[in-house]
């Protein structure tokens, strides 16, 4: 990723350290929430154009960064447990497939009377307008080209449902199918431009717009996406912080929810990865919002309507590609160069699972917090991405509405089966040992855990075996190593060691299938022991 | 709303209260981070340089934001019909150096287009044209185009005949109106065209009037007038195997061109001239894989009616400059006929960039010579927008083309 650099470090690398470290954790529970969410003065704007946003980050940033040895920072917005707190970016939640299919908000404007046309949505290449309904509720409706019916409009509903089921915020978007004269042009409606300019709008516009995703079939089908509370204030910054806004302290670049959106991304193939697909939002309360939009190129949409093949397996400007190619002949053949079979169904792209590889999935461009993530971000976003069962899966696609029963079934077995490459890939490059609790007996502790490589069916306990050590404050062993044989996925390691001082400090190392070793740090609290950290290595 | 829905709407998210962002570890004591300061110092100053060179383009990545927003409101770049065209080019040859060259254009609704261009400013002399290109008017697509170019340019070429000789350079002034008419069907194109032109050759530099009895070479230090007319078919197959492949890197297919022509004229000092000409060119393309590993091979044969004698020797037939025998200068190589034959293989680097090399050969009546090479190009739509290429022969002679642009 960054050759020049690594030619300047290279022999400068020590060994993985197998003892505790310095690493101490302060003895309390871990934090479960921040504040990010008091009240700031109206901050700056963030809404570089696409060309200007494009040549920043892929060519700017790109080649800074390949010029820069010393490599990105862990995730700095973590607790303790290496989990991500909620807050005005991310929430930890953990619905049911119902409440997946309905969504994070009601079921789209009021069809009662007719939508008044308000204005078009304002910028990006999609054709939209927006409207405000019976209930003076304000909606930007996407239409599905006339050339891929129901495409656009599902991807984004599924992918939309998907985020928001993993934690993050995302606007209120459903399918809608209408007739013409549902809509009606409003007296004030009017056109605003990215650059602030405005005018009128006139019919004239409205027929422009409706008549290049008109598909002649009398009905139009679209998305509705709820207009967000709040005053918009552009995009989420791929790097630093917003100018202005004292809640946001962590750089972008080095949040985990960020970060570890790598692998949702690549899950549902998120390839328009863009500051333009994600918003800012200065709420009623005085605080920023930040949000996930514009999932409509997802599920293999974008390259089969760009049409670009390459979507999700390479970059727009791939150097190491180009030159693998020029120094072969063009002999080094691309994995989505191989001759892959999609399914001709409607609504459906070229999304597959079988050529897909977790580690090796790419955005269009470049997308900072999602390239700096590092494995234990990775490892973060896979245990909330394993949770969602094939029942939340269903939900989420049957929100999308397909028509063809055969496309719905189609998306759901290629989501489960890329899930599952998801989960090979985190939980074979971190010990992947999760959900820590902690019994007293005596001078003497019970530690159970669940490891996700057995709970996700990737190996079996008899072939699995734990090596315990245990450490106190200072970092001196505490008794003999030990081993243990793992009899299901829940596993307890009795009789571990304790410390003797700074309130029972212990860190008990476990290593497991050869991987890098985990410290779980443990430390004597108002109820008995209790988990204060988790160092993965 | 009913039980049901109140069971599936999700519970209420409220902001809770807690540190802030950044300090939310719980973390006592810090392990140091990796850094790697000395490294990060040398790469500093590339760092910095190149950061400052970026920031250019990038003002102008913004403006153009701004004009496609403003040509396509909340449609970003969709839907863009510009009347106007624009195309600017610089191109360095070996023989001639640097040069450059706008074209600027005009749709006239459906019906019609005017460009007009200058360019060649600098070793190379100066020109400039105008064309017009009217619509399509029947069914069989009827294309009529007039095309009006002059120019004062400098040929810094060899400028005998047969054999190849030392390099000279003499400087020419033409000017030329061309109408001609096309008629596509299908796969076929076919076409006539008149050519009425008037030229002058003249100050020759020392190396031709060393080698050369200017006195003695028809079409120098005189004034010509010439009529030409010419009927020409196209056979052409070529596309691209995807739809994501640019038409600038067809796939596989056939090209083919026959023309037949007739040329009358005068010169002010050794008289009228007549000459039959015929040409013949044809190429095919073959999609090795995917569309954009591509073989070709490809022939062109050009010949005259008349003695070489008999003729200026700027209307012979010719080898040299950056398609054919790539390694010479423009025209270097003339005879009364000339033949040549490539084979070049192209593959993608990109989805808009292309490498290529190639073996090529071609003959001037008796005088044969081989060329190889290899480049690199750029492709936006239909048009190659910048091309790097760096050729040899068998005679030691090495071309070198750089363009970046387009007309």
């Amino acid at each position: 990723m960054r050759p020049i650099a690594l030619l300047l470090v290279v022999g400068c690398a020590g060994t993985k350290q197998q003892t505790p470290g310095v690493l101490r954790f302060v003895n309390q529970e871990p934090v479960l929430a921040v504040n990010d969410h008091k009240p700031i003065p109206p901050p700056k704007k963030f809404d570089p154009g696409l060309v200007e946003y494009y040549w920043h980050e892929d060519i700017i940033v790109t080649t800074r960064e390949a010029l820069t040895a010393t490599p990105p920072r862990p995730a700095a917005n973590v607790n303790s447990l290496g989990d991500v707190p909620n807050s005005a970016w991310f929430v930890n939640r953990e619905p049911t497939p119902a409440q997946i299919r309905r969504g994070p908000g009601g079921d789209g404007p009021d069809q009662s009377e007719p939508w008044r046309v308000i204005g078009v949505k304002v910028g990006g290449a999609a054709i939209g307008i927006t409207i405000e309904d019976a209930r003076h509720d304000r909606y930007v409706i996407k239409f599905d080209e006339p050339k891929y019916p129901e495409a656009e409009s599902a991807t984004d509903v599924i992918v939309q449902r998907l985020t928001w089921a993993m934690g993050y915020n995302v606007p209120e978007n459903n399918v809608v199918t209408f007739n013409r004269d549902r809509l009606v042009l409003d007296a004030k409606a009017e056109m605003r431009f990215r650059t602030g300019d405005k005018r009128k709008m006139t019919k004239a516009d409205l027929d422009r717009f409706l008549a290049l995703v008109d598909s002649g079939q009398g009905t139009f089908r679209a998305l509705a996406s709820k207009l967000i509370d709040g005053k918009i204030v552009g995009g989420i910054e791929p790097a630093g912080v917003r100018a202005g806004d004292a809640n946001d302290r962590v750089p972008h670049e080095l949040r985990r929810d960020l970060r570890g959106q790598r692998l949702l991304w690549a899950w549902v193939d998120h390839v328009d990865l863009k500051s333009q697909n994600s918003l800012a939002t200065y709420t009623d309360d005085h605080y920023i919002k930040w949000y996930a939009i514009d999932f409509g190129e997802s599920l293999g949409i974008g390259a089969l309507t760009n049409p670009e093949p390459r979507l999700g397996y390479s970059q727009s400007l791939s150097i190491r590609r180009m030159l693998a190619s020029l120094v072969t002949f063009g002999l080094h053949v691309e994995p989505w160069e191989r001759d892959l079979k999609y399914p001709k169904l409607r609504g459906l792209g070229e999304f597959e699972s079988t050529m897909f590889e977790p580690g090796a999935w790419e955005s269009n461009h470049h997308w900072r917090p999602m390239e700096t993530a590092d494995r234990f971000d990775e490892f973060w976003a896979a245990e909330k991405l394993m949770r969602l069962s094939r029942a939340h899966i269903e939900a989420a696609v049957e929100a999308g509405r397909y028509t063809d029963p055969r496309a719905a079934a189609y998306i759901v077995q290629t989501l489960l089966e890329r899930q599952r490459k998801i989960g090979r890939y985190a939980f074979s490059r971190v010990a992947p040992l999760s959900r820590f609790d902690v019994s007293e007996r005596g001078t003497r502790l019970d530690l159970c855990f669940d490891d996700l490589w057995l709970v996700y069916g990737y190996g079996m306990p008899r072939d699995t075996v734990y090596s315990v050590r245990s450490f106190d404050y200072a970092g001196r062993m505490l008794g003999a190593a030990a081993r243990y044989r793992a009899s299901a996925s829940r596993v307890c390691i009795p009789n571990v060691a304790t410390g003797a001082d700074h309130e029972a400090y212990t860190m008990v190392k476990l290593d497991v299938r050869q991987m890098p070793p985990m410290f779980v740090h443990l430390a004597r609290g108002p109820r008995g022991m209790r988990v204060i950290g988790i160092d993965r290595r | 709303m009913t039980a049901s829905d109140l069971k599936d709407e999700p519970p209420k998210e409220e902001p809770a209260d807690g540190p802030p962002a950044d300090k939310a570890s719980g973390v006592a004591i810090a392990p140091p981070h990796e850094e790697h300061r000395f490294a990060d110092a040398l790469l500093a100053l590339p760092r910095e340089t190149l950061t400052l060179l970026f920031e250019g383009p990038r003002y102008a990545a913004g403006e153009l934001d701004d004009y496609l927003e403003k040509r396509s409101p909340n449609l970003y770049a969709r839907d863009v019909h510009s009347a106007w065209r624009f195309g600017a080019i610089v191109d360095w040859e070996t023989a001639l150096g640097p040069s450059m060259g706008a074209r600027i254009g005009r749709e006239l609704g459906d019906a019609a287009a005017l460009d007009g261009y200058v360019g060649f400013f600098g070793a190379r002399g100066q020109s400039a044209g105008a064309w017009a290109t009217f619509g399509q008017y029947t069914e069989a697509r009827l294309q009529p185009v007039l095309s009006i170019d002059a120019g004062r340019e400098l040929e810094r070429v060899y400028s005998g005949i047969g054999m190849r000789g030392p390099r000279g350079e003499y400087k020419q002034q033409a000017i030329t109106a061309s109408p001609m008419l096309v008629a596509h069907a299908g796969p076929f194109a076919f076409g006539t065209r008149a050519a009425f032109d008037a030229s002058r050759t003249d100050d020759p530099d020392d190396a031709l009037v060393a080698n050369y009895d200017l006195s003695q070479l028809r079409g120098f230090d005189e004034t010509e007038r010439a009529v030409t007319g010419e009927l020409f078919t196209v056979f052409d197959t070529r596309a691209p195997a995807y739809s994501w492949i640019p038409k600038a890197a067809p796939s596989s297919g056939w090209y083919a061109r026959a023309g037949v022509s007739y040329t009358r004229g005068s010169a002010s000092r050794t008289g009228e001239f007549a000459t039959w000409r015929g040409a013949l060119e044809a190429r095919r393309l073959f999609d090795l894989f995917r569309g954009d590993r591509v073989l070709s091979f490809g022939a062109r044969a050009d010949a005259v009616s008349a003695d070489a004698d008999e003729l200026p020797f700027d209307r012979l037939p010719s080898l040299g400059g950056n398609d054919q025998m790539r390694a010479f200068a423009r025209d270097e190589l003339r005879a009364r006929s000339a033949l040549y034959g490539d084979v070049q293989y192209e593959w993608a680097l990109g989805r808009i960039s292309r490498a290529y090399i190639f073996v090529e050969t071609g003959a001037v009546a008796t005088d044969a010579h081989v060329g190889y090479g290899g480049g690199f190009r750029l492709l936006s739509g239909a048009a190659t927008s910048a091309r790097f290429q760096i050729a040899g022969s068998n005679t030691g002679d090495i071309g070198f083309y750089l363009q970046l642009g387009r007309l």
